[in-house]
């Protein structure tokens, strides 16, 4: 200890003394040390005693928060969650079970409060952006909600990223069909069946249901015939496909498939309206498949059903008329009362419905032409056929026999866009395959 | 007197009227304990005490940080096995707990601990000023005990003080045990004070500050790199069981995007004004009075104030009670709404107004931190309502919120900026620190001059420094005495006898230059004694004593020219610029004048 040497030189005595003094200084020090340790092992058996219990207590509020939420008692929840966070700061199942809890508690506020925050020490969290999707769902704040759902779609996703994308952006969809939002929904659901797994029947079965309720029924069937590549068997694909097929008009598959789902054993489980439904419609594809008077049918078959579909135009065009020279109302007006009264079960009514909110554009039609003049143009159209129409006189002039065709499909639709949708089934189901005769037996 | 003089005892010190239990048992504790230092230690071991104090810097720092984290497991403890790990409203032991506490804390306060009442800064204060550093273990073991009892039981106080003086007190003990001297005893407190207080923040920084800012005044070399040291190792051992983590989470806080967003800041400094003022006027009104009234009831005192804060907690607020450092963190992950903030709020300047006049041991740190943070949430979260395009997140009002009422209500401005750099870790806070903070110290400074602790030591019959003064006091220079070289200037190499007749009649001093730029002041009655003594022809340098007058400069202070004009009657003042050139004199009178007349 060198600090120790004196300037000035010491006497013995002062030399005695200043070596107590080193020893005493020497031993100070020692003991000071000692004391340190000993407090530094009495501080770490109390902190490490503490934090344990901490510990305990955390995840004992954490359990009885969880509990809470699942039995459906979100208040009794956030206590405990919160309870749960004081004791461990900073821990993230915690956080997050929390603003669950005050979301299902009603405490938007707070939830989007705290979910905020999550996504701001965490941005691009993927949990987070949709937990405040949905509280921005449930606030109505639809711009924020969309995104939030965006975010989602796009953030980070721990664990099977591709599957919580895609329940994200499923999620996301449901929400723009509640919304009214048919286009922006169509192409999420493109994009999602894209991106799905041939194998993941779930989600794809999904996706084509909100197809269907996208008002895409062109898409939903093209889903459901890929998936029944991969299962043949698949009944809710049967079913959608017969369905989808139904309202794109290619009846000839719907008749199929519809026909494959009401023999199929899952169908005996289906709802009974659903289940009359399936039948009404598979009915109603065989009725439409044998007035259709199909090019490849033979030229006896085809004039038979010519000559049907002649007769029930000219009894459509002829109440039509009939109509309009009693009435000067239109007789569309009849048409959404009926529609209204009509069950949506019924695929007829559907179809006249949908024929109603989108009238018919015909080869004659213009917008200057009244109402009256296209009936009047349909009928000198007629008489300018002959007044009798055999078999033979079908049979022999196919130049005949496509006019017929195309006299009887002009009369469906001008009638249609005149007088309302057909009430009669014959009718509305001519008017269908007026609509798109090709399609009709399409596979 | 010099470090080699005996300590006074504290006893001879402490002569304010007895008027207080508090100052009563001060002078009889302080008569106790100290056994001078032998004088010849100086002589024995020159460098002694310096070389020690760089070792016992260390061993302070690291045994405060393990009292500060004992401490703070203590009331954790002591809240869990009382209050229970979860506290909340309707719960009748959040009446019942406070109550008892304040009951035995009260007692221990008045029969075992006099010491110990108190936030600690104004004690650790009066220990450096009034008792040589001293500040006995009781008083440390009655701190540690009765503030872990109150804050564990739920008084609205912090441990941050109390860790304070903790710190102070282990190193006045084992400063005594050393027997270092007396200037060294007076040193070691506020190194102990800082360790304490960077244990107990885990902030050293801040710490440091807080000690320089309020507890000695001034920026002193000599102690410094030991406070610097001390902080660092109590930091060391706090984070060594806590975690690097700051005593807050604070979220990411986006810089400021907008100028325009400092006007959002400028509230918050008007709001945080505000209630520094009303904080201060509550327990500048409170305490006092409750002082006044018969000395029993000071044993009911805490248990009432702790009944009526566990009212708060019982009927709404259990956030208020303790330290409450959970709500802060919830304020600053916006958990909460604006409403029940600014009620957050308000109830925690009521409730630590109760809980501190009461007597109570605890500090004031944590609830003002609490306070602010909870106004500055309110206010931000308020602002982004009513402006959704505002940029800053809550947690940036909350942090600034805590430095605005630490700066306008502990009155400590550099603290207070450091403290919210150091708390969010984020440096691009610092505009609307700087901005929200001088508003509210502005504000706070305009309607009560007089800072918290000042009222607070003179509320307790004290009489110690005020460091808000201190900083403020415009210091005198020797520029401000200077006088125009209004009296002979001779060369040293001329001769006695050329020199004498040189003199008019009347001169009394005159200044003599030197062949090597340093200056002589002469009398004419040391010229007459050095003529007597030689020839005329000689030299007048070869007669000069060996010592010569100091070098002084205009800027600097004027108290740097007393201890020199008791041997020299004349003092140049030489250009720093062109060194042996002279800007003026000073002489005693004109020193004496100037002071004169600044005091008038």
């Amino acid at each position: 200890m060198a600090f120790l040497h004196p300037k000035t030189p010491l006497s013995t005595g002062e030399r005695l003394e200043r070596r107590h003094l080193l020893v005493s200084d020497t031993l100070s020090l020692t003991i000071l040390a000692v004391i340190t340790v000993a407090l530094a092992l009495v501080t770490n058996a109390i902190f490490q005693s503490y934090a344990s219990h901490q510990t305990y207590l955390s995840r004992r509020w954490l359990t009885r928060g969880v509990s809470s939420l699942h039995q459906n008692d979100p208040q009794a929840a956030v206590y405990a969650l919160h309870s749960a966070l004081a004791l461990a700061p900073g821990d993230r199942t915690i956080e997050m079970q929390l603003a669950e809890a005050l979301a299902s508690a009603g405490r938007l506020q707070e939830a989007a409060a705290y979910f905020n925050t999550l996504a701001e020490s965490e941005p691009g969290e993927g949990v987070i952006e949709i937990q405040l999707a949905r509280l921005a769902v449930r606030e109505g704040n639809v711009a924020q909600a969309l995104e939030y759902y965006r975010r989602a779609i796009d953030g980070d996703w721990k664990g099977n990223g591709a599957v919580r994308r895609r329940e994200a952006r499923l999620e996301m969809v449901g929400f723009l069909l509640d919304q009214g939002r048919y286009a922006q929904a169509r192409n999420e659901l493109l994009v999602a069946a894209g991106n799905a797994p041939e194998d993941d029947t779930a989600d794809l079965l999904k996706i084509g249901q909100l197809m269907e309720k996208a008002q895409s029924p062109a898409d939903a069937f093209n889903l459901y015939k890929s998936l029944l590549e991969h299962r043949p068997s698949l009944f809710e694909a049967v079913d959608g496909a017969g369905r989808t097929a139904f309202q794109v008009g290619h009846f000839a598959e719907a008749a199929r498939y519809l026909q494959r789902a009401v023999s199929d054993p899952e169908a005996a489980r289906l709802p009974d309206k659903e289940s009359e439904a399936l039948r009404n419609m598979l009915s109603q594809s065989r009725r439409l498949l044998l007035l259709y008077p199909s090019p490849q049918l033979s030229l006896h078959d085809r004039g038979i059903r010519i000559l049907a579909d002649r007769r029930i135009a000219q009894d459509r065009l002829a109440s039509c008329l009939a109509a309009q020279t009693t009435s000067n109302e239109p007789a569309v007006s009849s048409a959404p009362a009926a529609s209204q009264t009509g069950e949506s079960l019924n695929p007829l009514k559907n179809l006249a419905r949908r024929f109603e909110h989108h009238p018919v554009e015909t080869a004659d039609s213009s917008p200057a032409t009244s109402p009256a003049d296209k009936l009047r143009a349909i009928q000198a159209r007629w008489k300018q056929l002959p007044a009798k129409v055999t078999l033979s006189s079908l049979a022999n002039t196919p130049a005949l026999a496509s006019t017929q065709i195309q006299l009887i499909y002009d009369t469906e639709r001008v009638t249609a866009e005149v007088c309302g949708p057909p009430t009669e089934e014959d009718d509305v189901l001519l008017l269908k395959i007026a609509q798109a005769p090709d399609a009709v037996d399409q596979e | 007197m010099t470090g080699n003089d005996p300590a006074v005892s504290p006893k001879e010190l402490l002569e304010p009227p007895a008027i207080d239990a508090e100052v009563a048992a001060a002078k009889q504790e302080a008569a106790r304990p100290y056994t001078p230092h032998r004088p010849d230690i100086h002589k024995l071991a020159p460098n002694r005490d310096e070389r020690l104090f760089l070792v016992l810097s260390i061993f302070i720092g690291v045994i405060s940080g393990l009292l500060a984290v004992c401490f703070r497991v203590s009331i954790n403890w002591f809240q869990v096995l009382t209050l229970g790990s979860a506290p909340r409203p309707g719960q009748l032991r959040l009446l019942i707990v406070p109550m008892v506490a304040g009951a035995v804390v009260g007692a221990l306060v008045q029969i075992v601990f006099p010491l110990a009442r108190g936030s600690g800064v104004n004690q650790t204060k009066a220990a450096l000023y009034i008792f040589n550093g001293f500040i006995s273990f009781k008083t440390v073991i009655g701190k540690f005990i009765t503030a872990a009892m109150a804050i564990g039981g739920g008084f609205s106080l912090g441990p941050e003080d109390p860790s304070l003086q903790i710190g102070a007190g282990v190193a006045s003990m084992i400063s005594r045990r050393l027997r270092l001297s007396r200037e060294r005893l007076r040193l070691f407190a506020p190194i102990g004070a800082a360790a304490g207080l960077a244990a107990a923040f885990n902030a050293p920084i801040s710490a440091i500050l807080f000690v320089v800012e309020e507890v000695i005044g001034r920026w002193s070399a000599a102690v410094l790199g030991s406070i610097v040291l001390a902080a660092f190792s109590s930091v060391v051992v706090a984070r060594w069981f806590g975690g690097p983590e700051p005593l807050f989470r604070i979220p990411a806080i986006t810089p400021l995007r907008d100028p325009r967003e400092l006007i959002a800041y400028a509230v918050l400094g008007v709001v945080g004004g505000v209630a520094a003022l009303i904080f201060s006027k509550a327990l500048g009104y409170l305490r006092p009075w409750l002082r006044s009234l018969p000395r029993w009831t000071r044993y009911c005192q805490p248990p009432l104030a702790g009944l009526m804060v566990g009212a708060i907690g019982y009927f709404g607020a259990p956030q208020v009670m303790g330290a409450g450092y959970g709500a802060i963190d919830q304020a600053m992950h916006g958990q909460f709404t604006w409403k029940f903030l600014l009620v957050l709020g308000l109830l925690k300047i009521l409730a630590t107004t109760l809980s501190f006049s009461s007597g109570t041991p605890g500090g004031m740190f944590a609830p003002t931190l609490f306070a602010g943070a909870m106004l500055g949430a309110s206010v931000g979260t308020f602002e982004k309502l009513l402006f959704p395009h505002l940029s800053i997140p809550v947690a940036g009002y909350a942090t600034v919120g805590m430095g605005v009422l630490f700066a306008g209500f502990l009155r400590a401005p550099l603290t207070s900026v450091f403290m919210a750099m150091e708390l969010s870790g984020n440096y691009s806070i610092v505009l609307p620190v700087i901005l929200a903070n001088t508003i509210a110290y502005l504000i706070s400074r305009s309607f009560q001059p007089v800072p918290i602790f000042e009222t607070l030591t003179v509320q307790d019959g004290l009489d110690l420094p005020s460091m808000e003064e201190q900083r403020e006091e415009s210091i005198l220079h020797l520029e401000d005495a200077l006088l125009p070289v209004n009296i002979p200037v001779v060369a040293g190499r001329d001769s006695v006898g050329k020199i004498a007749s040189s003199l008019a009649p009347n001169t009394t001093s005159f200044l003599i230059k030197l062949w090597d730029g340093s200056w002589y002041s002469m009398t004419r009655e040391e010229l007459t004694g050095i003529a007597a003594l030689c020839t005329p022809e000689t030299l007048l340098d070869t007669m000069l004593k060996p010592d010569r007058t100091p070098t002084l400069f205009p800027d600097l202070p004027l108290d740097s020219a007393i201890p020199y004009l008791a041997r020299w009657p004349v003092l140049p003042i030489q250009n720093r610029a062109a060194k042996g050139t002279l800007n003026g004199i000073v002489t005693l009178n004109d020193v004496i004048q100037r002071y004169q007349n600044q005091v008038g």
